[in-house]
């Protein structure tokens, strides 16, 4: 007889799972704040001196405050260059709008600190355009420094602005066609169409990209380190309080600013409340083909420029990767170029170190949240009800949570030796890193894999076990490879976000376990360009592959 | 009916007519929703039943009860001699055809086909043959290659009930097998269906909604009704003699009338007092016991039960024509009765708004009719019911 399938009912493993997630989810987060006030083995007892410490101190508040008000200039500026581009790539044909159109959305699968170190290469005050104008105008100076808020929010609105473009992109093209053959017919314009019709469309994919835009600025790591200076938002604050050795103040620090985002979810999603979504019934409505050639050509023109703008930073990043060590100074262009930085990076072990540590930790940390995402999101979806809920919520946690926040979590969790209370010494192996990025990826993994598993038709498994196949069977050759498409989109994503990490490495990792970022940051700090170019470069080309193979498994 | 000459896997298990596969006391509820009470069914060895009832009527919860994708809250499921009631499904060697057919996209006809018997541990030997035979006896010989999204939906039909009958289950059920089809090709695969269920020999469970489905392919039909079973019998029976209003309504055409029972005798033959008329029905079902003279009835009657005559007639009822309604093999004219209640009388030549009188028109089974020939089924007689 062949082995029985799960009945329905059989909750057991839906508690497993959850309890799974719980211990490297949510435990470690319940500890920070407990040993934030004191609770813990080692310490003295409860106490709130560190709160008290955080409440008092002026610098703690500004820094709360301008992680607020960055991430919400950052909605605003990311919704201002998204969605007018959505419009021009969405509604309107022009030669070379298919490719411009997938370019554009390039930005988001390469890794935040990639972005920054373009920016600075390029924008930055010794960068090429600096360079250009002290030249053109013979300053003495470069004319700006590139720093404080305002660079903050120039690379935030660089790499978040995809969000708006590929949400308000995916809305427009499923807008029905007839509604505006509608309005059209009632005697509408086109601005009251606009306004009273196509942008109410819009509103709840606007509010899910405001969402992700705002999450992704407060735990935005990169962009505040490297251009901030002295200038600290909440998650440089916390990486200094830990660096200066104030544990419990980084702790306390983490806490407020997970509670900070949990408020900040709570309140948008209430605000996305019950959406009339429109079904989308009826075709997408055509698209505004330019019939002057004098237009046509001024949008391609428009189109082109955007394109070229946006890849800018990574062009200007390609070519410093070629230049050799010490030998720009003051020229407009290098005056030499050759690989020397990228031999140097591949004949030497240390150089090389990083890249296979960040290779195999990404993959190992993928697989682990490919497998537990996987099991997770199966659970959820069977168990139903409450517990299948929480456990999705669970899934999504580490999505709303900052990442310095989870590192400050994981590294308080595991630097104790307490096996009783599931705690291990973890910290300084390399163990920690991998735990990270899989905890990181969770959301990625198990949101794809819940999507695939939703489209699953329940009448399959059922076939199958109809059929005599066991449950192992029945996932290994029916469940696995239907849901296989979704959960590919998932993978390399996944892959790309461990892959190019920065904010958890910087607070855990350590010389053995050193991350292809760490030593991009390294790099930079020793004036290296060149060799710092050349990973970003190179994580740039594993990403771009990770991000290929992902869009073809999802247009399967 | 023929016992199983070659396919089937009886294990040799001594099974006579109505207790191969044995149903008693199935019942099951959704939270506080009961949708199935007391349902006890027997089947012969390479019997065909058909499950007939309307959406929510408890049908398929039956059929996945059988099939071991839910468990019952009371009774079991014997088949052969053997209680399957707590084995899981893999474990029962049933085969199934599901709604929307349920093959599996990244699989080729030949590997959906041949998923059960690798499942089941066949021979690698043995697999091949007998996947070319199944695609031989859905006739789709040619197509094993073809991913299954290649092919139109009566092939998908096909495949689905070759992928069933592959590992030779013991048992086959089919849940509204061709309700995803075009009209026009529902009846051919049905006579494919039909076929194929046939020369394999295997009993068969069949769930579905359409009656003339049920009718052709079962050699049974059980009616369903809010989770409780109203009658199995042979189609004819269904129609000619239902035991309950709600089978004598839902089988067919009828008209209701409201009357008072003027007498009933032991074997059920009633006389029923309609305005000044005294019509002829028969008591049926349990509800016959209770009936007592003077009661008021349901008198249920076909339409070629009745036919149109004079005024004076003896026993003839009133009517005005409000509509006709034209189905092809017959035109009817509803009329409104002025005892109240509407029936159907065929009939293509009266005009809407005309008066006109029927009478009984019962073939020889009716004893003692007030017309001297006709041919329609004795009408039923139920106590009163709430009016539909």
């Amino acid at each position: 007889m062949s082995p029985s399938t799960p009945r329905a009912g059989a909750r057991w493993p839906a508690w497993l799972t959850a309890a799974a997630l719980i211990w490297v989810v949510g435990y470690p987060l319940l500890l920070t704040l407990l040993e934030g006030l004191g609770i813990s083995p080692s310490s003295e007892g409860f106490t709130l001196e560190h709160l008290r410490d955080f409440a008092t101190r002026p610098d703690e508040w500004l820094a709360l405050w301008r992680s607020l008000w960055i991430s919400l200039a950052s909605v605003a500026l990311a919704g201002m260059v998204g969605v007018p581009l959505a419009f021009i790539f969405e509604r309107t044909d022009f030669p070379g709008r298919r490719v411009l159109g997938a370019l554009m959305a390039l930005p988001v699968a390469l890794p935040p600190l990639v972005g920054v170190i373009a920016f600075l290469f390029l924008y930055g005050e010794s960068g090429f355009l600096a360079r250009g104008l002290q030249m053109l105008f013979d300053l003495e100076r470069s004319p700006w420094r590139l720093g404080g808020p305002g660079a903050i929010l120039l690379v935030h609105t660089y790499s978040m602005y995809v969000y708006f473009y590929l949400f308000a992109r995916a809305a427009l093209s499923r807008l029905d066609g007839s509604m505006l053959e509608a309005a059209a017919a009632l005697g509408a314009g086109r601005w009251r169409t606009l306004v009273r019709v196509v942008l109410p469309q819009l509103r709840p994919a606007l509010l899910g990209a405001g969402l992700l835009t705002f999450m992704t600025s407060l735990g935005s790591f990169s962009a505040p380190y490297i251009f901030g200076g002295g200038y600290r938002v909440m998650t440089t604050q916390i990486v200094a309080s830990k660096v200066s050795g104030e544990v419990a103040l980084a702790q306390i620090e983490a806490v407020v600013l997970a509670a900070l985002a949990l408020v900040a979810l709570w309140a948008i999603r209430r605000l996305q409340g019950e959406e009339a979504v429109a079904s989308a019934h009826g075709v997408a409505p055509e698209r505004r083909t330019i019939a002057s050639p004098l237009a046509r050509w001024g949008f391609a023109a428009l189109g082109w420029g955007l394109a070229i703008f946006m890849l800018l930073p990574h062009l200007t990043l390609v070519l410093i990767s070629f230049v050799p060590m010490g030998t720009w100074t003051t020229e407009l262009l290098p005056p030499e170029l050759g690989t020397v930085n990228y031999r140097e990076l591949f004949s030497q072990p240390e150089r090389l170190r990083p890249m296979v540590n960040s290779l195999w930790m990404a993959a190992a940390a993928t697989a682990g949240a490919v497998a537990l995402g996987l099991l997770a999101a199966r659970q959820s979806l069977r168990a139903g009800g409450r517990l299948g809920g929480a456990l999705e919520g669970l899934i999504a946690l580490p999505w709303a949570i900052p990442g310095t926040v989870f590192a400050i979590a994981l590294g308080t969790a595991f630097s104790v030796d307490a096996p009783h209370l599931l705690r291990f010494v973890w910290v300084g192996t390399p163990i920690i890193l991998p735990l990270a990025y899989l905890v990181r990826c969770l959301p990625i993994t198990g949101r794809s894999a819940l999507a695939g598993l939703r489209q699953l038709d329940p009448a399959l498994e059922e076939a199958s076990a109809s059929l005599g196949a066991g449950g192992l069977r029945t996932f290994w050759r029916v469940v696995l490879p239907v849901v296989r498409p979704a959960l590919v989109a998932g993978v390399g994503l996944a892959f790309i976000t461990a892959l190019g990490d920065f904010v958890t490495s910087v607070v855990l990792y350590t010389f053995t376990t050193r991350p292809i970022s760490i030593e991009i940051f390294s790099a930079l700090r020793v004036q290296e360009f060149g060799v710092a170019a050349a990973y970003g470069v190179l994580l740039m080309l594993l990403s771009a592959a990770a991000f290929l193979a992902w869009g073809r498994g999802d247009a399967r | 009916m023929t016992a199983d000459p070659g396919g089937g896997a009886a294990d040799g298990a001594v099974s006579t007519r109505d207790s191969f596969l044995e149903l008693r006391g199935l019942a099951k509820s959704f939270g506080d929703t009961r949708v199935l009470e007391d349902f006890t069914l027997g089947l012969g060895e390479g019997e065909i039943l058909a499950l007939l009832g309307l959406s929510g009527s408890g049908k398929t919860t039956a059929l996945r009860l059988l099939a071991g994708f839910e468990t019952p809250d009371e009774g079991t499921v014997r088949v052969g001699g053997q209680d399957v009631t707590a084995l899981s499904p893999a474990a029962r060697g049933f085969g199934m055809v599901f709604q929307h057919y349920a093959l599996f996209p990244h699989m080729s006809v030949e590997q959906n086909i041949a998923f059960g018997l690798e499942a089941q541990g066949w021979d690698k030997g043995r697999i091949a043959p007998r996947v070319d035979e199944m695609l031989a006896l859905v006739h789709l010989e040619g197509f094993g290659s073809r991913r299954v999204s290649e092919i139109s939906g009566g092939q998908q039909q096909r495949v689905a009930l070759g992928r069933a009958l592959a590992p030779e289950p013991r048992l086959l059920l089919l849940d509204e097998p061709l309700s995803n089809l075009d009209p026009a090709l529902r009846e051919r695969t049905r006579q494919e269906l039909r076929a194929a269920v046939r020369r394999v020999g295997i009993t068969t469970v069949l769930v579905t909604h359409e009656q003339e489905e049920a009718f052709h392919v079962g050699d049974r039909v059980a009616v369903l009704n809010a989770g409780r079973l109203e009658q199995v019998g042979l189609p004819q029976e269904l129609y000619r003699a239902p035991t309950s209003p709600f089978v004598a309504t839902f089988i067919g055409r009828s008209g209701t009338l409201r009357g008072t029972l003027e007498a009933v005798d032991d074997l059920g033959a009633a006389r029923v007092r309609l305005g000044d008329a005294l019509w002829h029905g028969r008591a049926r079902g349990p509800s016959a016991q209770v009936l007592a003279r003077g009661a008021a009835v349901d008198f249920v009657v076909r339409p070629e039960s009745l036919r149109l005559t004079e005024p004076q007639t003896p026993d003839a009822l009133a009517g005005r024509v409000a509509d006709h309604r034209f189905t092809g093999a017959a035109t009817f004219a509803v009329i409104d009765l002025a005892v109240g209640g509407r029936v159907l009388v065929s009939s293509d030549d009266t005009e809407v708004g005309a008066v006109v009188h029927v009478v009984p028109a019962l073939d020889g089974t009716a004893r003692g009719g007030t017309a001297p020939s006709g041919h329609g089924p004795e009408p039923s007689v139920f106590p009163a019911g709430d009016p539909t």
